[in-house]
C-alpha cells in the first residue's frame, strides 16, 4: 500500500509525462514482482514432487513479459499462482512494488491482478459483457461505467461490440480467449498472470492472438508473467525467460536471446533445443547485420568500367541497377561484354529482395528457397541498401554456437521423456 | 360412466384437486428447502455427504405405506403424518441432483473465479448456484412428479387430495369416481413437470444455446 503514495493519481499522465525514461518509471500502470527465495513444498520429506518450487529468486521490471517456461511438473504454473494466491508459499516472499503480497487482504490482491487462464474459464451463465466486467463489478463500479469499459475492451481485443449480448457458448475457442484476455485487462491492472493463455487453440489462431497481444502489450506496457511449456512462444513472447527444470529449479533467466546464445546449463540446452541457433535468428533482423556492399551499375553505363568494377568486388556478379537505384537482375561478372554500354537485357537472375525488418530466420529460408546466395536489401522506395549473404548469416549462428560446451552432447541426444510436450491442460 | 356424479361432485373433485396441490406444494417446497441447506453443507464439509446422503437414501427406501404406518402412532392420522413422509421421499432426489449441479460447475470457471477475487459466499451464489439450477431444476421435477403420486397413497392416512376420491371409489365399486381422480392425477403431474420445464428455460437462457 505505501507505494500507491508514490504513484501519480492518474497513470495515464504520468505515461505521456515519462515517456522516454526507463519502462519502470515512464509506465505507472505497471508494477514490479520480485520474488525472493521463494519455495512451495507438497511433501516435506520428497523434495521434487511434481508442481514444487525451490528457492526461486527473480525480479521482472515493470511493463516487461517474463515468461516462466519448462517441462510438465517445473513449477511454473505453481510460481505463477503464488503470485495471486491461489497457492501459499511453504517460504520466502513475493513483492509486488515492493510490498509482500501475503500481506496484503486476498481478493484486494487478486483483483488488482489481470488473470487469464488456457481453458479461459468465462462465466457460461454471464454474457460476453457482463463476463468481461466481472472485476469492475466486483469492485462495484457503476452500471453504466462497466457497460462502458465492457465495449471498449472489446473493441481493443479486435472483437465486434455486438459480441456483447452473447453467451460464451456462442463464440469460437480464438473468440473466448480474446474475451479472456479482455476480462483479465477490465479493471486496468498493473500486473497479469497468464497461464498458458493460448495453449488451447489452433496454431493459426495461437500465432494470430500472439501476434496482437505484442501488440496489445506496446501500449499497456503490463508487466506479464506467462507460463508456457513451448519454447518457441517464450523466446518470441518474453522480453525476459526463466527456464525452470522439474523440482522448481530457476535453471536460467534473462532475455531470450542470452539464453539462445548462452544456455547456462545442458539441460537449457536441451530444453532451448539442438536448433538454439537457427532459433535465434528469428530474433534477430536485416538491419542487426551489417551489410555487403554490392558491385552496382545502370543501365547505359560503360560496360568495361563497370567490368572493373564488378572484378575488383569480392562477389562474381555485377548487380544492374535503374536510376532510381531499384535493382534490376544480376549480370554474371563473365558475361559483361568488354566494350560497349550495359542493357537491362543482359540482367537474367534476381535474388529474393529483404527489407531491415525482416528476421535473420525469414531471410535464410528465401535465400535457400531461391537456391541463391545472397538476398538484396532494399528502402521503403525499393531502392538497394546492401546485401545480406547465406555466409553472413551462416557467420551469426557459428557465434550462437561459438559456446560449446553443451553442443555437442545436444547433439548426441536422443529423446527425452522430460522434454515431451505437455498434453495441453496439465499444469507445470 | 355415469356423467351425472361428475356434474354433481364437481365441487368435491374441485377440492380434492386443490387439496393434493397444497399437499404437493408443501412436501416439494419444506424438501427443497431442507435438502438445499443440506446440499451446501455438504459442499462445504464433504465429510457430512457420507452420512446426510445416507439417511435420505435409508428414508427414500422404506416403502411408503410403511412409513406412514409408522407415522400415524406418533403424529396421528393428520397432515403433519402425511407431509412427513412426502417431505422425506423428496430429500434424496433433490439433495443429489443439487450437489451433481454444484460439482458439475468446470474447474476452469472455479478457478478463474478464485483468481479475480470472488469470496467464496460471493462466488457460491454468483457462479456455483446459477450453474447448478438446470440440475437443481431437473431434481425439482423429478420430485413433484414423484410427490404428486405419493400423495395418492397418503389417502390411506386420511390426506389423500384426489387418492382419497379414487379410494371411495374402489371401496364403493363406484368406476366413475375412480377414472375421474386417476385421469386429473396424471393430468396434474405432466402440467406441473411442464410449468417446472418452462420456468428452467426461463431461468437459464444461456443453457438454450448450443456449444460451437
Amino acid at each position: 500500500m505505501t507505494t500507491e503514495a508514490a504513484t501519480p493519481p492518474d497513470g495515464r499522465e504520468a505515461r505521456e509525462g515519462g515517456a522516454g525514461s526507463v519502462a519502470s518509471t515512464a509506465r505507472s500502470s505497471a508494477a514490479t514482482v520480485e520474488f525472493r527465495h521463494v519455495t512451495k513444498r507438497y511433501d516435506a520429506r520428497a523434495k521434487d514432487t511434481p508442481g514444487a518450487v525451490n528457492d526461486l529468486s527473480l525480479s521482472v521490471p515493470a511493463g516487461k513479459i517474463c515468461i516462466l517456461v519448462g517441462p510438465s511438473g517445473c513449477g511454473k504454473t505453481t510460481s505463477l499462482k503464488m503470485v495471486n494466491r491461489l497457492i501459499e508459499p511453504t517460504s520466502g516472499e513475493i513483492l509486488i512494488d515492493g510490498v509482500d503480497a501475503a500481506s496484503r487482504d486476498v481478493t484486494d490482491l487478486r483483483r488488482s491482478i489481470g488473470y487469464v487462464i488456457q481453458q479461459v474459464g468465462l462465466f457460461p451463465h454471464q454474457t460476453i459483457g457482463e463476463n468481461i466486467a466481472t472485476v469492475p463489478r466486483l469492485l462495484g463500479w457503476p452500471a453504466k461505467r462497466r457497460r462502458e469499459r465492457a465495449e471498449e475492451l472489446l473493441a481493443l481485443v479486435g472483437l465486434d461490440p455486438a459480441y456483447r449480448d452473447r453467451f460464451p457458448a456462442q463464440l469460437s475457442g480464438g473468440e473466448r480467449q480474446r474475451v479472456g484476455v479482455a476480462r483479465a485487462l477490465a479493471a486496468d491492472p498493473p500486473i497479469m498472470l497468464m497461464d498458458e493463455p493460448f495453449g488451447a487453440v489452433d496454431p493459426i489462431v495461437r500465432e494470430r492472438l500472439q501476434n496482437e497481444f505484442l501488440r496489445l502489450q506496446e501500449d499497456l506496457a503490463k508487466t506479464i508473467l506467462f507460463v508456457t511449456h513451448d519454447i518457441d512462444e517464450a523466446i518470441k513472447m518474453g522480453d525476459l525467460v526463466a527456464v525452470m527444470q522439474v523440482g522448481g529449479h530457476l535453471a536460467q533467466f534473462g532475455p531470450p536471446d542470452e539464453i539462445l546464445a548462452n544456455p547456462a546449463s545442458e539441460f537449457v540446452a536441451r530444453f532451448v533445443g539442438a536448433d538454439r541457433g537457427l532459433k535465434r535468428l528469428s530474433l534477430s533482423r536485416v538491419g542487426d547485420v551489417s551489410l555487403l556492399p554490392p558491385a552496382t551499375a545502370k543501365v547505359d553505363d560503360d560496360a568495361a568500367d563497370a567490368r572493373k568494377r564488378a572484378l575488383a568486388s569480392p562477389f562474381a556478379y555485377l548487380l544492374l541497377v535503374d536510376a532510381a537505384n531499384r535493382p534490376i537482375g544480376w549480370i554474371d561478372q563473365d558475361e559483361i561484354p568488354t566494350n560497349g554500354r550495359l542493357t537491362e537485357s543482359m540482367a537474367d537472375a534476381m535474388s529474393p529482395l529483404l527489407n531491415r525488418r525482416t528476421t535473420l530466420k525469414d531471410a535464410l529460408s528465401l535465400l535457400l528457397d531461391a537456391d541463391v546466395q545472397a538476398g538484396i536489401v532494399v528502402d521503403r522506395t525499393g531502392s538497394v541498401l546492401g546485401l545480406v549473404t547465406v555466409d553472413m548469416i551462416a557467420e551469426r549462428m557459428r557465434e550462437t554456437a561459438g559456446d560449446q560446451r553443451f553442443s555437442r552432447d545436444v547433439a548426441s541426444l536422443g529423446a527425452l521423456d522430460s522434454l515431451e510436450p505437455e498434453v495441453a491442460g496439465a499444469g507445470g | 360412466m355415469r356423467w351425472d356424479w361428475i356434474t354433481s361432485n364437481l365441487p368435491q373433485l374441485g377440492k380434492a384437486l386443490i387439496d393434493h396441490l397444497i399437499l404437493t406444494a408443501i412436501a416439494v417446497g419444506v424438501g427443497f428447502v431442507l435438502s438445499f441447506a443440506l446440499s451446501l453443507l455438504i459442499y462445504r464439509r464433504r465429510r457430512l455427504a457420507g452420512p446426510v446422503t445416507g439417511i435420505a437414501g435409508v428414508l427414500y427406501t422404506v416403502p411408503s405405506l410403511a412409513l406412514f404406518a409408522f407415522l400415524v402412532p406418533i403424529t396421528g392420522l393428520s397432515i403433519v403424518s402425511a407431509e412427513i413422509g412426502l417431505v422425506s421421499y423428496t430429500l434424496l432426489i433433490l439433495i443429489r441432483n443439487t450437489l451433481a449441479g454444484l460439482d458439475g460447475v468446470p474447474a476452469d470457471v472455479r478457478e478463474a473465479a478464485d483468481g479475480m477475487g470472488y469470496g467464496p459466499t460471493r462466488k457460491l451464489f454468483a457462479v456455483e448456484l446459477p450453474l447448478a439450477v438446470p440440475l437443481i431444476i431437473a431434481g425439482l421435477r423429478i420430485a413433484t412428479v414423484t410427490t404428486i403420486g405419493l400423495v395418492m397413497v397418503a389417502a390411506v392416512i386420511g390426506q389423500g387430495g384426489l387418492g382419497q376420491v379414487m379410494i371411495r371409489g374402489f371401496n364403493f365399486r363406484n368406476d366413475t369416481a375412480v377414472y375421474p381422480g386417476a385421469i386429473l392425477i396424471v393430468a396434474l403431474a405432466i402440467a406441473a413437470d411442464l410449468v417446472l420445464a418452462g420456468i428452467g428455460r426461463l431461468a437459464t437462457p444461456w443453457a438454450r444455446i448450443r456449444g460451437r
